[in-house]
């Protein structure tokens, strides 16, 4: 007898939800993509695209997008500084290898020091984890009001929501990492910091390392953004140049922008390779 | 040649580099004036506005329908970026367009498939390099403000980067099942369909729900440029002052996203 | 050629199926194989034995035309297959079914997919399409039957990664007995078997091709299977043949011999 095919209930379903949910969302926003055939819209799209053929070389603008593209790469790199040390810092907390349960050297520790790695544990997940799901835009919408324009708050706002970006990846590697050197370490009598200096720290080095530099690739792009709500950088040059029609000096902003994110790519792809 | 000298220049490469590192992150924290924070214009009386959140049923009424607007924002961005991405992923995979192991006559057929892969390549670059926001930024001029220029920002942008995933993925699964096909006669389709689609499904499926909750994210900011939805309230009350107001947006925003992931980390136990 | 250009079932006709007149072979740098005479009729069980390194797998590969001599003459059917491209080549390889000794199925998918992928070659876009979501009732009987016969017959809706090893391999034999090929060259099928399942594996190919009448070449390790079990022993050492023999003229020297360090 041939066994029938059990229907794939599962995946039906699934495909079903998501039909719903993205009706619902056509809905919900009321797409028209037939608004986008309209004369308008084409006339408007040739407009820009005859502009958009050349990029303006004046030595100002130049001098003017260096500057900001500069200040956009300063803003990025000092972002995913301050996103490396929050990492490090609540990461040996966060993870669940150094503190608790699964961890061997719990057992090892008296009750009331337990309890406190406990509540230290979780402080640290509840931090990380607002830390992260907050966008950077709110971090920066806050900062700005307590210290004003510029690219210092824009490099914390960043450097907040990457901090606890990376403490969920870091901790990911501390506990995925392998079990056995720091075993081998509990047993000849060392404390939890023992163990994070001399089995787990040498083991994932590499690890965290590229990681950061993958974050810093990504805040590369995500700095322009925050330059165009406030900050200065590229974004903000962008911003500028689309408010006054300049349209010439935006596509030298654009081309800026496409070229640092490019070269912050291949940058980062070499150093992994390099030093991982 | 001598091993010892290659390590001594191998560890002078990186005492340089490190050097160089050490340099470029001292003039970025120089550059960005980290000093001037707690200096000056600090103004922390504005913060206590934030400390009284409004919690009248109608405004939270409000915020919601601005949530579901941008959650819709998201999903809708979110789906265009798979029709556009998928192929182009397809299209710039090496492993796809170009089998290695089994043909050697495939050089030889297929250099317009090439030709396609590379200009597929270029593309997604292009719309992977500049952020959504500033998609969203010459959008908005060409087709006005509103969420669809909001979606297809949020379309371009993340389509050129699971087109790179995608192709990454497909490049990167175990490709004996694939030249085994090939052995039986299977062309291209056939591979792709039969065998390395399903290979990378689970992974697609990981990093997809993985943009989504990106694009919620995302739209959220793009509500600022003019993109409709929460972060077009959201920049409303900033800039009348309402601090109370952006206190409870942004907490409804947050509750939702922390629960988006927790319910798509959910799925992903009990899927896989 | 005429026949690989059209129509969708190819069957051969040669008395002699394979045949290689001083080939030599080889990847990047150097031969592997030099001067390779051989000969394999229809219907023929030859096996292939030597130490790892040989050439047994190099062997394998030109016969099933994924490897082009460097120099001589390699004829399958009496064609020479590197002339053919596309559709043609497609439907060539269609007629040659190979089996490693990592199976090499899809994980992911059922044991039904993958034995109906052993027919991909002769299918049009569409019905590629088609049978991977939903594949029509005769086909899949078929394809029961095929899996009956390796004892798989439960096991058709099964997801091919919560299989045992052996039954990945007889999953893969399936394929290839699906896949209604001419030649069925199997590179050390059961290298990765305990010696219980590499038995009855090796006893499941040899009846199953010689029920259907199909030439059979297969590599092993193994001298004791291979004289079990094959008509023609073959002994490959350092990339030349240093023995071909009917099974029953081989004896514990000369395997000895072959396997020397």
């Amino acid at each position: 007898m041939m066994p029938p095919r059990p229907m794939p209930w599962r995946i039906l379903v699934t495909i079903l939800l998501i039909t719903v949910v993205i009706c619902w969302s056509w809905w919900q926003i009321d797409l028209a993509p037939s608004g986008l055939l309209t004369l308008d819209t084409w006339r408007a799209l040739g407009d820009v695209a005859e502009r958009f053929l050349t990029p303006s070389l004046k030595p100002e603008v130049l001098k003017l997008v260096g500057e900001a593209t500069l200040t956009t790469f300063a803003l990025a790199t000092c972002g995913s500084l301050i996103a490396v040390v929050i990492a490090l810092i609540l990461t040996p907390f966060a993870c669940e290898s150094l503190s608790v349960r699964k961890s061997p050297v719990d057992r090892a520790t008296r009750p009331a020091a337990r309890v406190g790695w406990m509540l230290l544990h979780h402080g640290a997940r509840l931090i990380a984890n607002i830390l992260r799901t907050t966008p950077y835009l709110v971090w920066a919408l806050i900062l700005m009001l307590v210290c004003g324009l510029g690219p210092a708050p824009a490099a914390i706002s960043l450097g907040l929501h990457t901090g606890g970006v990376l403490t969920r990846l870091f901790a990911g590697v501390f506990d995925a990492d392998n079990q056995t050197p720091a075993l081998a370490l509990h047993q000849t009598g060392a404390g939890r910091w023992g163990i994070l200096l001399f089995a787990v720290l040498p083991q994932v080095r590499a690890q965290l390392v590229a990681l950061s530099l993958y974050r810093w690739e990504i805040n590369l792009r995500e700095a322009t953004v925050l330059g165009l709500l406030a900050a200065g950088g590229l974004g903000h040059e962008l911003a500028m140049a689309f408010g006054q029609f300049k349209y010439q000096t935006m596509v030298t902003v654009l081309v800026a922008i496409i070229a640092l994110v490019c070269l912050g790519e291949f940058l980062s792809g070499w150093l992994r390779r390099r030093w991982c | 040649m001598n091993p010892a000298w290659q390590i001594g220049e191998r560890s002078t490469f990186r005492w340089i580099l490190g050097a160089a590192l050490l340099l470029v992150c001292g003039w970025s924290l120089y550059r960005c004036e980290l000093w001037q924070v707690g200096s000056g214009t600090a103004d922390l009386s504005l913060l206590s506005g934030f400390l009284s959140p409004v919690t009248e049923w109608t405004f939270v009424a409000d915020t919601l329908i601005g949530l579901a607007d941008t959650l819709a924002i998201a999903v809708m961005g979110t789906l265009m970026a798979v029709l556009f991405g998928i192929p182009m992923g397809i299209l710039s995979s090496r492993a796809v367009m170009v089998a290695p192991r089994f043909a050697h006559h495939w050089r030889r057929a297929s250099q317009g498939w090439i030709g396609l892969s590379w200009l597929a390549r270029g593309i997604a670059i292009l719309w992977r390099s500049v952020p959504e926001v500033v998609w969203a930024v010459i959008l908005v001029r060409i087709i006005g403000l509103g969420p669809t220029a909001a979606v297809i920002a949020i379309g371009i942008a993340y389509a050129g980067m699971i087109a790179k995933v995608f192709a990454e993925q497909l490049e990167s699964c175990d490709p004996s099942p694939a030249a085994a096909l090939e052995a039986v006669g299977a062309g291209r389709l056939a591979r792709l369909v039969w065998c390395q689609v399903p290979q990378v499904i689970p992974g697609m499926v990981d990093y997809i729900m993985y943009r989504c909750e990106c694009a919620i994210r995302a739209s959220a900011i793009l509500g600022y440029v003019g993109g409709g939805g929460l972060g077009f309230q959201i920049e409303y009350s900033y800039g009348y002052g309402y601090y109370g107001e952006v206190t409870t947006q942004v907490v409804i925003l947050i509750a939702f996203i922390a629960s988006f992931e927790l319910l798509v980390d959910y799925a992903r136990r009990k899927f896989t | 050629m005429e026949k690989y250009r059209s129509g969708s079932s190819v069957c051969w006709n040669a008395r002699r199926v394979i045949r290689l007149t001083n080939v030599s072979a080889g990847y990047a740098e150097g031969n592997i194989l030099s001067h390779i005479e051989l000969h394999v009729a229809r219907g023929e069980r030859v096996c292939l034995l030597g130490r790892s390194g040989a050439g047994k797998t190099t062997l394998l590969r030109l016969m099933s035309a994924a490897l082009a001599p460097r120099t001589g003459i390699l004829l399958l059917d009496n064609h020479d297959p590197h002339v053919l491209v596309g559709a043609a080549l497609r439907r060539m390889r269609s007629t040659i079914a190979i089996i490693h000794q990592s199976h090499d199925l899809v994980d992911r998918a059922s044991v039904a997919h993958n034995v109906l992928a052993g027919r991909l070659g002769r299918w049009s876009a569409w019905e590629t399409l088609r049978t991977w979501i939903w594949p029509a009732a005769d086909r899949l009987s078929e394809v029961h039957g095929v899996l009956q016969r390796v004892g798989l017959g439960d096991y058709l809706w099964h997801r091919c990664d919560r299989l045992s090893g052996g039954q990945q391999q007889r999953v893969a034999i399936a394929r290839a007995l699906y896949q209604q090929a001419q030649v069925i060259l199997a590179d050390e099928p059961v290298a990765s078997l305990d010696p219980a399942n590499a038995a009855e594996v090796i006893d499941l190919l040899i009846r199953t091709t010689h029920e259907d009448g199909r030439t059979l070449v297969a590599s092993l390790h193994q001298p004791e299977l291979a004289r079990r079990w094959f008509t023609r022993l073959i002994g490959v050492r350092d990339g030349a043949i240093s023995f071909d023999l009917p099974a029953a003229e081989v004896d514990d020297t000369r395997i000895a011999a072959l396997f020397a360090p």
